[in-house]
C-alpha cells in the first residue's frame, strides 16, 4: 500500500512537472517549419531564465523558422568536454582562458586540439577591431576590479598598492583563482603589475587585508551585499545592476590608476597607464558543425543592436558595439563604457596570460595564500 | 557482488547472480564511461603522492575529531526524539555551502587545514552520535538497565562498559567520516588552502585547469583503492550481538549534550534565515514562473533518487552479502560529481525533460547510495549475521531468510536511507549542473539566481530546498517504514 502511494505520488509529480517544462527550444518541426536544427552549447548564466539565451532563441526561432536546442554547460572545462559528447553548432561563453583551452588543449579522447571554423567576415566585421578574431567572436566584455558601497570603505583604493593600506584591514573579498574566473584575472593583474616574484610578495603582504577568499564570484558577492566586507572583486558593470534593478545608487566601481600608486614599497612594472584586467566573452563555431551557416546567423543576431541590448541587460556586461551602450535609455552603461574604453589599450598585455595559467596556479597553491 | 568468492551455500548464491551482475555493472559503469574520455590511459599523476598524504591527514583528522565529538553527543542523541534526531543529523545532510557560509560568518579569518577538519567534524558529529546511540539501544540496553538496577552510576557505565562495548560502532563511524572527508570537495576548496587538498580537488584541477581526463580518472581510481585499503584495515571485528531493545533515554540521556548537538543545526539555520530575510524582495515574475516547475522537478528527482536508492540497497540486502562482501561494498565510492555526471551522459542522447531527469536521478542515486549503505544498511546487516547463520543451520533457504528475516529487519533502515536520499537530492547541484541541459531543479535555479546578482532570492531558494527536502524525506520515511 505504501509503495503504491509512493508510485502514485511520483506519477503525479511527473505529470505536473512535464506539463510545466519550458517550451522555448522545444518547438516541433511542424510548428516552425522544417529548417535545420541549431544546437547551441552555452554557459549556465546565458541559458538561465535570467540570462539572454531564452529571449535570443525565441527571437531567432520566430525570425528564421529554425529550431534551436539550447544546452547549458558549466565553465569552459566542462563545456568543452560536453562538446565532445553533444556535438554542437555554436559554443557560447568562453572567456580568454576558456578560449585558450579551446584553441590549444587536446580533445579528451583524441589528443589533438578542437577545430574551430573561420567565421564569415560579415559577422566578424560587426566586432570592433581590438576584439576581432576570425574564429572567436567577442560578444560582451567588462573590466574587473573592486566594487564598494559609497561611504563604507574608509577610503577609496586607486591602485593595487593602495589595497595594502591599513585602511583596508580585513576589507577585501577575493575569489580563488583555481575555481573563479575573476579570481584568476586578479592573480594575473597582480602578476602583470608587480612581476611574478613581486606579485607573490604583494599577495603575502595583502593577506591581513583579505576578509575571505571564496570559491566563486557569487559567494564573495553575497558576503559583500550582506555587508560583511566593504570591497569585493567584481565587474565594473556590477553597480549598474543595483542602480537599474534595485534602484540603489550606492554601489561604485573603484577605477584604478597605477600612476597614483600608493604606499607600497613594490614598484609596479606596468604602471604607465590606468590598468584593469578585462573579461571578454566569446562565441565560436566548431569545425565539425552541421548547421554552420545557421550558427553564423545566430551570431549576427547576438551582434545586432537588439541582441547586444539583450545581452547587456541580462548578462550585465558591456556590449562590444559602442552604439548599443550609448543608445537612449542606457546612460548607466554609457558612463561605464566610456571609462572602460580607455582600458582597451591594455588588451595587448592580456594576450599572454592564458598560456601562463597552469604555471601560476601551481605557484598560487604552493604559496599558501 | 563478488559472489564467486563465497563458498558457503555456493549453489544458492549462484542463483543470486542476476542481482549481483547488474549491481557490478552499475558500480563499475561510471569508471568505464570515464575511461572513454581518458582514452584508456592510466598513470600515477604528478603530485599524487602529496595528495595521498594530505588526503589522509585531512580525512584522518576529521574522522578522529568527529568520533570524539560524537561520543560527547551520545547522551544528547539518546535524549533526542523525532525532529531533534533529524536536527542532529541535519549538518551532515545539508549541501556543503550551508556549513561553509555559517563558518565564514562565525570565524571569517579561520581557514586552512584545522578549519576544514573542524567544519567537517562538526558536520558529522551528530550523525556519528545518532549511530552510536542506536547501537547502544539495540545492543546494550538490557545490560545497562540491569547495571542501573544494581546501583551502577551512569558515569561508571560509560567508563567501564560502553566505550569498549561500542568499539564496533566507533570503528564504523570513523570509517564513515573518513570516506566522507576523503571525497569532500567544496569545504577544502573554500576553507583549505594548500594544506587541505585531497583527491577530489586534484580531480577538479586536472579537469578544470588541464582538461586531463586521464589524470582525473587515475586519481579517482587511486582514491577508490585507498578507500578499499582503509575500509579493509578498519573493518569491524566479530562482536557479540546482544539483540535487546529498550530506551536508554531516562538512564543515560542528557539535555545538555542534546543542546550542544543542536548548536550546529541552529547556527546553520540562523545563517540561512538571515540571508533569506530580504530574498522575497528579489522575487520577480520570472522567478514566480520558474518556482512551481523547479519545485516539481526537484520533487521528482528526489522521489526517483529515493526509490532507486531504496530499491538498490534492498536488492543488495536480499543477496545476503557476507562480511567480506559488505566490506567491499563499504569501500566503494563513485567518482567525483563531474566524472559521474559525464558517465550518466552515456545513458542516452539529447537533453529532453525525461532524459535529463533520468540522468540526474541515476547520478544522484549512484552518488548517495554508497554513503547510505556505509552509514545504515551495512551495520544493520552485520547485526543480523547471527540470525542468518542460525536460520541457515536450521536449513532455511537464502531466499526465505532474505524475505522473512533480513528484509523486515532492515525495512525501517531502508525508509531512513530513502528519506535521506530524497533530502540530499533536493540540494544537489554539483552533479545536476554537469548533467542537465537546462536548470530544472530548485537548486539549479538557486545557482542561476546567484549568477544573476539575485543572491538573497537564491538564499531563499536554498532555504526552500532544505524545507521541501525535509518534508519529502519525512513523507518518504513515513510511507516506507514498518508500522510496529
Amino acid at each position: 500500500m505504501a509503495i503504491l502511494a509512493l508510485v502514485v505520488f511520483g506519477v503525479l509529480i511527473f505529470v505536473a512537472a512535464r506539463d510545466r517544462w519550458p517550451k522555448w527550444g522545444d518547438s516541433s518541426d511542424e510548428a516552425i517549419g522544417l529548417g535545420p536544427r541549431l544546437r547551441i552549447l552555452a554557459y549556465s548564466s546565458f541559458v538561465s531564465s535570467w540570462g539572454p539565451g531564452p529571449q535570443l532563441v525565441e527571437l531567432f526561432e520566430a525570425r528564421e523558422k529554425v529550431r534551436v536546442e539550447l544546452i547549458q554547460a558549466d565553465d569552459a572545462g566542462v563545456m568543452l568536454a560536453k562538446l565532445e559528447h553533444f556535438p554542437s553548432d555554436l559554443v557560447i561563453g568562453l572567456d580568454q582562458f576558456g578560449r585558450h583551452m579551446a584553441e590549444f588543449k587536446p580533445r579528451p579522447s583524441q589528443g589533438q586540439a578542437f577545430g574551430w571554423r573561420e567565421i564569415a567576415s560579415g559577422v566578424t566585421e560587426r566586432v570592433p577591431e581590438e576584439f576581432r578574431d576570425p574564429r572567436f567572436v567577442a560578444f560582451d566584455w567588462a573590466p574587473i576590479g573592486f566594487v564598494y558601497r559609497e561611504g563604507e570603505p574608509k577610503s577609496i583604493p586607486r591602485s593595487l598598492s593602495d589595497l595594502q593600506s591599513k585602511h583596508f584591514e580585513r576589507a577585501l573579498l577575493l575569489q580563488d583563482p583555481r575555481s573563479s574566473s575573476p579570481g584568476l584575472q586578479f592573480l594575473f593583474w597582480v602578476m602583470a603589475t608587480f612581476g611574478e616574484r613581486g606579485g607573490f610578495q604583494y599577495l603575502r603582504d595583502l593577506k591581513a587585508n583579505v576578509f575571505s577568499v571564496t570559491s566563486s564570484w557569487s559567494q564573495a558577492y553575497g558576503l559583500f551585499t550582506r555587508g560583511e566586507a566593504p570591497l569585493v572583486l567584481s565587474y565594473a558593470t556590477s553597480p549598474i545592476y543595483h542602480a537599474l534593478e534595485e534602484k540603489d545608487d550606492r554601489y561604485r566601481f573603484a577605477w584604478f590608476d597605477e600612476q597614483a600608486a600608493g604606499s607600497s614599497g613594490l614598484v609596479p612594472e606596468w604602471g604607465e597607464n590606468s590598468f584593469h584586467p578585462i573579461q571578454i566573452e566569446y562565441a565560436a563555431i566548431p569545425a565539425d558543425c552541421r548547421a554552420c551557416e545557421v550558427a553564423e546567423r545566430f551570431l549576427m543576431l547576438m551582434l545586432s543592436h537588439e541582441g547586444q541590448t539583450l545581452i547587456m541587460r541580462h548578462n550585465w556586461m558591456l556590449p562590444v558595439r559602442r552604439e548599443v551602450a550609448f543608445a537612449p535609455g542606457q546612460e548607466a552603461f554609457a558612463k561605464t563604457f566610456e571609462r572602460a574604453e580607455r582600458l582597451k589599450t591594455s588588451l595587448k598585455r592580456l594576450e599572454s596570460w592564458p598560456a601562463q595559467r597552469e604555471n601560476l596556479l601551481k605557484k598560487w597553491q604552493e604559496a599558501e595564500l | 557482488m563478488f559472489a564467486g568468492l563465497n563458498f558457503r551455500g555456493t549453489s544458492v548464491r549462484w542463483a543470486l547472480w542476476p542481482i549481483f551482475l547488474p549491481l557490478l555493472f552499475v558500480l563499475l559503469a561510471p569508471y568505464a564511461m570515464t575511461w572513454r574520455f581518458a582514452g584508456g590511459r592510466l598513470y600515477w599523476p604528478e603530485g599524487a603522492t602529496e595528495l595521498l598524504g594530505r588526503s589522509l591527514l585531512m580525512a584522518g583528522g576529521t574522522a578522529a575529531l568527529a568520533v570524539l565529538l560524537g561520543l560527547i553527543l551520545v547522551p544528547g542523541a539518546l535524549r533526542a526524539q523525532g525532529v531533534f534526531t533529524w536536527a542532529l543529523i541535519l549538518p551532515a545532510a545539508v549541501p556543503a555551502l550551508v556549513p561553509i557560509l555559517t563558518w565564514l560568518d562565525l570565524f571569517p579569518g579561520w581557514r586552512g587545514l584545522t578549519a576544514v577538519i573542524f567544519v567537517q567534524a562538526i558536520m558529522n558529529a551528530g550523525l556519528v552520535a545518532v549511530s552510536l546511540a542506536r547501537g547502544l539501544e539495540s545492543r546494550w540496553a538490557g545490560a545497562v538497565e540491569l547495571a542501573i538496577a544494581e546501583g551502577a552510576s551512569p558515569r561508571m557505565i560509560w567508563r567501564r562498559a560502553l566505550l569498549s562495548g561500542l568499539s564496533g560502532e566507533l570503528r564504523q563511524g570513523f570509517t564513515f567520516v573518513l570516506a566522507v572527508a576523503l571525497t569532500s570537495f567544496s569545504i577544502p576548496l573554500v576553507l583549505g588552502g594548500r594544506q587541505a587538498i585531497n583527491f577530489e580537488m586534484g580531480i577538479y584541477q586536472a579537469l578544470q585547469l588541464e582538461m586531463n581526463w586521464s589524470a582525473a580518472l587515475s586519481l579517482s581510481l587511486i582514491q577508490l583503492l585507498l578507500l578499499v585499503f582503509l575500509v579493509t584495515l578498519l573493518r569491524p571485528r566479530g562482536e557479540d550481538q546482544m539483540a535487546t531493545r529498550a530506551r536508554l533515554r531516562e538512564h543515560l540521556g542528557s539535555r545538555w549534550s542534546l543542546a550542544l548537538g543542536l548548536l550546529p543545526a541552529a547556527a546553520m539555520l540562523g545563517t540561512l534565515l538571515a540571508r533569506a530575510g530580504i530574498g522575497v524582495a528579489q522575487f520577480d515574475p520570472t522567478l514566480w514562473r520558474e518556482l512551481p516547475r523547479a519545485i516539481l522537478a526537484s520533487g521528482l528527482v528526489a522521489f526517483g533518487t529515493s526509490v532507486f536508492v531504496a530499491l538498490g540497497l534492498w536488492l543488495v540486502a536480499r543477496g545476503l552479502p557476507d562480511q567480506r562482501e559488505r566490506q567491499w561494498l563499504s569501500a566503494y565510492t563513485t567518482p567525483s560529481a563531474v566524472l559521474l555526471g559525464f558517465a550518466t551522459l552515456a545513458l542516452g542522447e539529447g537533453h529532453g525533460f525525461e532524459m535529463d531527469l533520468l540522468r540526474i536521478i541515476v547520478g544522484c542515486s549512484l552518488m548517495f547510495a554508497p554513503a547510505l549503505w556505509r552509514w545504515r544498511i551495512a551495520p544493520r546487516l552485520a547485526e543480523l549475521d547471527r540470525q542468518v547463520e542460525v536460520a541457515r543451520c536450521l536449513g532455511a533457504r537464502d531466499s526465505l531468510i532474505a524475505a522473512r528475516v533480513v528484509v523486515p529487519a532492515i525495512r525501517n533502515d531502508l525508509a531512513w536511507v530513502a528519506g535521506l536520499a530524497a533530502f540530499w537530492a533536493w540540494g544537489d547541484f554539483a552533479l545536476s549542473s554537469v548533467v542537465a541541459g537546462r536548470s530544472q531543479s530548485l537548486a539549479l535555479v538557486a545557482r542561476d539566481l546567484m549568477q544573476a546578482y539575485r543572491l538573497e532570492a537564491a538564499a531563499l531558494c536554498i532555504v526552500l530546498c532544505l524545507l521541501m527536502g525535509i518534508v519529502q524525506a519525512a513523507i518518504t520515511q513515513n510511507l516506507l517504514r514498518r508500522r510496529e
